[in-house]
């Protein structure tokens, strides 16, 4: 039985590779094979992290990968160990590569690395997760993001090339920065001293930057503007996690998080979450609306995770975050569908009220959609903090909370307008032409959303019962 | 026995409206479809009859609850003699809706909304109900409409039907973490005179709910006939749903203080504003709107003083027979004249101008802050400022640099170790 977890670990970690190879093997312009490979990969990635999560709930030892390599006075070791926090993040890695994969086909022949690249980037991801120490993993994810700007500079999209100069030039500058200060061991428990907070701060903007908080990644409103829409959800997927790992990595460096850092995260975050309902508010684009609420959420995720050292609000965090990834993927299809139909008048109202759906999913109504995470965050936040005895209502926290609200409320009204601007577009020639396979509208109304819903009251269960344990 | 009876209770009326729902839109005012439907919703009578029995005769209340696992959620059924003649007057508008609507299955949707709202024992699920409904309701009016101002109208009252929902669990949460329990029967016996916010946020958004509703569907009167169905059907579950909130949350909101009268007070204004509005109405479609509202405006005045059965003949008057005001929409012969009468009776409303404003100014906000604000912070601060301040880095090698790649070597070299002699002192 040991032999077998072992197996599975090791199936878990290398499948994305061998998915690799063997696409790549495959001709150019066989897309049926290459489509066909990869849902079969991708199916049975998420089935093996199913089976490790299984184990490990179990209390089952499972035994950790661990090669050392020795070239003259180099040594380099190579291990991965799963613990209670980057199990989660196997989880969304290869939930995300499944749903990428069966959500997002790729009917064009762009190039042979654009099927295999969402495996490579998995692989990457797999072998990142397994270190513990952020002076090994933010180099390696900082050159996989070179993979990233290969895929949006082989996109149509105008300002392609504006974007990955914004985008290179600055997370390349905070990844040096944050390994510079690494180098130097600034960061420390001591975080009152406004050195020591100004070095932890820079730290945690690899982090940031990549969850693309506003006020941290400048690039991020042209980002959005310029992703192709099958490509994009993965990349920002990708960039998701990966700015979410350098944050946990980052906050257990940390031996106790100081009121003062959790205050200017949360300054940080309720800043940027106000600069993206407006930004989506003046924005109109119906595409880019769960683009914004992504990154909204992404804000209070980080915000969540520096609020207090208690391991309890890294489950809560995780929690969010997941589910909101998992409907980011379901509202982008969605979107993806109405660029199908929208030629076809008939089916015009109907998807109108198809996206409309996916997107009220993100409102936060208790329940369903995202609100399944996100009211007990915000019970555990309101008890904990604004509350609780001992302390004045009118507080940071309370303003802090308040602005969430206010942005969660502007974002509805993002919504509301692009959904009206919605109503004039005309039908995109180039979309009818390229995908022939149209995808049936039937199930998308209220069964695609009730499967999100079920999906989005999993995860805070898997969550508390790891955290249980 | 009671357990199964109330499981069949909660049932059948959802495998009803389930059918409705699925079938209706692919076959057209099938009769099979409406018989079934009726013969599907006849064990929830006669289960509600076994219940009446109990709640009216033996003056007992009926709770069965099922708690969430790790949650503090229940489910469940809580009955007693009012809400009986409630459930009874929404099945009733359900029936009559399948029977004579033309579209009865938003209609219909809204009386199930309804149905599990009144019964429902705890008070996070009964608001959840109301905007999970509202939701789906709006989603499948924007699948059956193709006018602009009918969705334009459908998507303002989405966003304040959000803010008040917000409002409306900040509240209920507010209360939680002071009692540990949302449960209708145990609240009752809770004290709340010092919980003065979380009361105040429940009664602004239920009174939100409700004139926003109205008054954004007033100028609705000159779009075609499907928007004028829709927003009958939006307006009645709305309003029905906010009546029945707010007769369920008045053992909250309304304790013996002086808050309660500033309440009671607002609500008066609130009729007087109906009485005025239906009075200068002159045109045929917003009379019903107008009337639904002073109806409610009265039952809630009904409720805040404590009124229970006239509260209760008005509520049963809103949510069993208005649901047939959509199918008599749809019998007027001459609509093009009323179209033209109408345009013509088309004046300015202060109260949909009120609700008209936040957004507009949001908007206005939002785009000042996009091109201004945005605009300096990506453009400038983050990209113009360190290009000028690389550019003066480099300025020395600018000057020299005439085509000449030996000469241009050569002057980075010098510049190179000038800056690194200029950085060690």
């Amino acid at each position: 039985m040991q032999l077998l977890n072992t197996v599975t670990l090791y199936t878990l970690i290398f499948y994305p590779l061998v998915a690799t190879i063997f696409i790549t093997l495959i001709p150019t312009f066989d897309i049926e094979s290459k489509k066909t490979l990869s849902r079969f990969f991708a199916l049975l990635g998420f089935a093996t992290f199913c089976r490790v999560f299984l184990i490990y709930l179990d209390n089952k030892t499972l035994s950790n990968i661990s090669y050392l390599i020795k070239l003259s006075n180099l040594n380099i070791k190579f291990e991965i160990i799963l613990n209670n926090q980057n199990i989660f993040m196997y989880g969304i890695a290869s939930l995300s590569l499944m749903a990428n994969m069966y959500l997002f086909e790729l009917n064009d022949t762009k190039s042979n690395i654009h099927q295999a690249v969402p495996f490579l980037i998995t692989f990457i991801l797999y072998i990142c997760f397994g270190q513990n120490d952020l002076r090994v993993a933010l180099p390696i994810l900082s050159i996989a993001t070179f993979i990233l700007y290969f895929l949006i500079g082989y996109s149509d999209k105008a300002k392609r090339g504006s974007t990955i100069f914004f985008m290179g030039v600055f997370l390349f500058s905070v990844d040096a920065l944050a390994l510079i200060v690494l180098q130097y061991q600034i960061m420390g428990p001591n975080t009152s001293s406004p050195t020591i907070l100004a070095s932890t701060l820079a730290i945690l903007i690899p982090g940031l930057s990549r969850l693309c908080i506003p006020l941290c990644a400048p690039f991020m409103r042209r980002l959005f503007l310029n992703v192709d829409e099958a490509e994009g959800p993965f990349l920002m997927a990708f960039l998701q996690i990966t700015g979410f790992f350098i944050l946990m990595l980052a906050r257990n460096e940390l031996e106790i998080i100081q009121e003062s850092l959790s205050i200017l995260v949360g300054i940080i975050c309720v800043l940027s979450s106000l600069y993206i309902s407006l930004i989506a508010t003046s924005n109109f684009d119906a595409r880019t609306i769960p683009y914004y609420f992504l990154s909204f959420y992404a804000c209070l995720v980080s915000s969540l995770l520096f609020f207090s050292s208690e391991i309890y609000f890294w489950y809560l965090s995780v929690s969010l975050f997941i589910t909101n990834i998992v409907i980011f993927f379901h509202s982008t299809n969605t979107y993806f569908l109405i660029l199908q139909h929208r030629i076809d008048p008939e089916k015009k109202s109907m998807m109108r009220a198809i996206y409309f759906l996916s997107l009220s999913l993100l409102v936060g109504i208790p329940g369903i959609g995202i609100g399944s995470s996100l009211w007990p965050i915000i019970y555990t936040l309101a008890s904990k903090s604004l509350l609780s005895k001992g302390k004045e209502l009118l507080n940071v926290w309370f303003v802090m909370f308040s602005s969430w609200a206010l942005a969660l409320i502007l974002l509805s009204l993002a919504i509301v307008l692009s959904l009206r601007v919605e109503l004039f577009k005309r039908g995109m020639r180039e979309y009818q032409n390229t995908r022939e396979n149209k995808k049936t509208i039937g199930r998308a109304f209220f069964l695609a959303p009730m499967f999100v819903t079920i999906i989005c009251w999993l995860i805070p269960l898997a969550t508390f019962l790891a955290a249980k344990k | 026995m009671t357990v199964l009876i109330s499981l069949v209770f909660f049932a059948c009326p959802l495998l009803a409206i389930w059918l409705i729902n699925s079938i209706f839109e692919y076959s057209n005012n099938n009769k099979k479809i409406k018989i079934l439907s009726l013969l599907i919703l006849l064990p929830a009578f006669f289960s509600l009859l076994f219940m009446a029995n109990i709640t009216i005769n033996k003056n007992g209340i009926i709770h069965q609850t099922y708690q969430l696992p790790a949650i503090k959620i229940y489910f469940g059924i809580l009955l007693n003699n009012y809400i009986t003649f409630y459930v009874l007057s929404i099945l009733i508008g359900i029936i009559l809706t399948i029977f004579f609507s033309n579209q009865p299955h938003m209609s219909a949707l809204c009386g199930l909304v309804n149905f599990l709202m009144i019964i429902s024992p705890d008070y996070f699920l009964l608001i959840s109900a109301y905007s999970v409904g509202n939701l789906i309701l709006i989603s499948s009016i924007l699948s059956n409409e193709t006018e602009t101002i009918g969705i334009w109208n459908i998507t303002s009252n989405f966003l304040w039907q959000r803010i008040s929902d917000l409002m409306s669990f900040i509240a209920l949460l507010i209360i939680y973490i002071n009692f540990g329990t949302l449960l209708e029967t145990k609240l009752s016996l809770i004290e709340l005179n010092h919980l003065e916010w979380s009361r105040t946020l429940l009664f602004t958004s239920i009174i939100l709910r409700m004139i926003s509703i109205t008054s954004l569907h007033r100028d609705q009167a000159d779009s075609q006939l499907n928007s004028l169905n829709n927003a009958l059907a939006n307006t009645v579950m709305v309003i029905t749903g906010c009546l029945i909130m707010f007769y369920r949350l008045s053992s909250i909101i309304f304790v013996d203080d002086s808050l309660s009268n500033v309440f009671r007070v607002i609500i008066l204004l609130i009729v007087l504003h109906a009485f005025f509005s239906l009075i200068f109405t002159r045109n045929k479609e917003t009379i019903k709107t107008n009337l639904i509202y002073l109806l409610a405006t009265l039952a809630i005045t009904a409720i805040s003083w404590s009124q229970n059965i006239l509260s209760l003949i008005l509520i049963c008057i809103v949510s069993a027979f208005f649901p047939l005001l959509s199918p008599l929409v749809n019998n007027i012969q001459n609509y093009r004249k009323t179209k033209i009468a109408i345009k013509k009776a088309k004046k300015w409303s202060l109260s949909s101008f009120f609700f008209k404003v936040p957004m507009r100014s949001s908007y206005f906000i939002a785009e000042f802050f996009s091109h201004v604000v945005g605009t300096f912070y990506t453009n400038i601060v983050f990209y113009r400022a360190p290009q000028i301040v690389f550019g003066l880095i480099q300025l020395p090698l600018r000057l020299f640099h005439n085509g000449n790649l030996q000469r241009s070597i050569l002057l980075s070299l010098i510049l190179m170790a000038s800056y690194y002699s200029f950085w060690r002192q």
